[in-house]
């Protein structure tokens, strides 16, 4: 009656042991070392990727018709107020320059490393979002070919979006700072107080916001609104690069220290481009 | 028994490859409300209760591993998961009549929600974030109907190719109706 068993010779439950001692080899082979898939990235890379691209090509071809809907009028309009803002920014860039090259002046006499210096980096786009909606991952279209490395970060616009985790010859997988296993250390620009970022998958879909955790301000000086930038002592993440604002501050439990949420300064709903710096904090530190 | 083998590899393949590409690349485009349906578990329900747990296993595993590839973290987690989902489906691959089709939309449906609260109950859970309800209202159950909305779509053109990989098995009128 049951023909099915005679046509395969490989009973059903060897292969049920099988794949499940695989899968959670697998697991801990993760664990241990930090193996990401070695050899079938190259499968990635070769058979996924490609196709990855020329969809995302196409899709945002096909969107790219519905988001700008505006008026001639008023593109026109938001051109002149464009250049007028440009102009000015222009002109403050240039008193930076000033600034800086002074700057640096005086730090090579006192013989120190300037902190926030230019860093390389290269432009990518992203061209598959995400496998979950758990998780807020996404892939882009560089990889090891163009210098990009594991824990190397991910800023687009002027914030920063993310940490690369795995990548492959031309392709690589982001996580980004709302991703609710994501913690970065941070600190609050005027006053150097730091704290702990941490993305939260509810806070996001709620609010737009991502959670701020143990900041240490013992004399009430923040408020909100205040700028929320990668902090010194961050292990993983570049110094300096800004991450949001505050919305809302509060004592946490224990009274030592206050919790509380802030805005990414990054749209992540409509990630595009994004530009991934080349120097680790590692190599920074050496 | 050669030709079979061949057949199942190319079908489970293919399916593999061309849905995750919709998932990640075109339908994360079209999410409502933030969420996108999960096409990989679809393939993975398909593949179980139309051609038996075997089958079902091995597509769980596939798209599984290509989500982990893409995933970056917790390597093996979605193989596992998924290889388990082909499998229980698979179990209910006896009571498999092609037309009627409550039984697949009940079993993706239900695989949907489990996965989706074994994935809360080991990464939200444990970590603190004791609000099923908010969990359940705006992920998981959003991603099960969108999914079960999709896989409407793709049923016809599985059964056809189910009865393409299995076609000696198929032939004469076994069950009525």
């Amino acid at each position: 009656m049951n023909r099915r068993n005679s046509k395969s010779q490989i009973p059903g439950n060897f292969i049920l042991i099988t794949l499940t001692i695989i899968g959670v080899v697998l697991l801990f082979v993760n664990y241990a070392l930090g193996f990401n898939g070695g050899p079938l990235k190259t499968v990635a890379n070769y058979v996924f990727v490609p196709m990855q691209r020329g969809l995302d090509f196409v899709g945002s071809s096909i969107s790219s018709g519905n988001e700008d809907a505006k008026s001639r009028a008023e593109l026109l309009k938001e051109n002149e107020e464009l250049r007028a803002e440009n102009d000015e920014l222009t002109t403050r860039v240039t008193n930076l320059q000033l600034q800086q090259t002074e700057l640096d002046d005086l730090l090579t006499l006192f013989e120190l490393q300037s902190t926030y210096s230019e860093y390389d980096s290269v432009g990518a786009h992203v061209v598959a979002k995400g496998t979950s909606n758990w998780f807020s991952t996404f892939t882009i279209d560089k990889g090891t070919a163009d210098g990009i490395k594991e824990d190397m970060n991910v800023i687009a616009g002027s914030g920063l979006v993310g940490i690369v985790t795995s990548a492959g010859t031309h392709y690589s997988t982001v996580r980004s700072i709302i991703d609710d296993t994501s913690n970065v250390s941070a600190m609050v620009l005027d006053t150097d107080d730091i704290c702990i970022v941490s993305g939260s998958l509810r806070l996001m879909t709620e609010s737009n916001m991502i959670s701020i955790e143990s900041l240490e301000d013992a004399d009430n000086s923040v408020n909100v609104g205040a700028t929320i930038v990668t902090s010194n002592i961050s292990d993983k993440y570049l110094p300096g690069l800004l991450i949001g604002y505050v919305d809302s501050l509060e004592e946490s439990s224990g009274g030592l220290t206050k919790t509380g949420t802030m805005t990414p300064v990054v749209d992540f709903k409509h990630l595009k481009n994004v530009l991934v710096i080349k120097e680790t904090k590692e190599t920074q530190d050496q | 028994m050669r030709k079979y083998f061949f057949k199942a590899v190319i079908a489970i393949v293919g399916s593999v490859y061309i849905s995750f590409l919709l998932q990640t690349s075109v339908f994360s485009r079209f999410g409502i409300a933030g969420i996108s349906p999960n096409l990989l578990l679809i393939v993975a329900c398909m593949f179980g209760f139309m051609l038996g747990s075997k089958f079902g296993m091995v597509a769980g595993f596939m798209c599984g591993l290509v989500l982990d590839i893409f995933t970056g973290s917790y390597f093996g987690m979605n193989s596992i998961i998924y290889m388990y989902v082909g499998l229980l489906n698979g179990v209910f691959s006896t009571f498999f009549y092609g037309d009627d089709i409550k039984l697949p939309i009940m079993l993706i449906a239900g695989s949907d929600v489990a996965v989706g609260l074994i994935i809360y109950g080991i990464f939200f859970f444990l970590n603190g974030n004791s609000d099923i309800v908010f969990y359940l209202t705006n992920v998981i159950i959003p991603e099960a109907v969108y999914t079960v909305i999709v896989s409407l779509a793709y049923y016809y053109p599985f059964k056809q190719l189910s009865t393409w990989v299995d076609k000696e098995e198929k032939r004469g009128t076994r069950f009525i109706g």
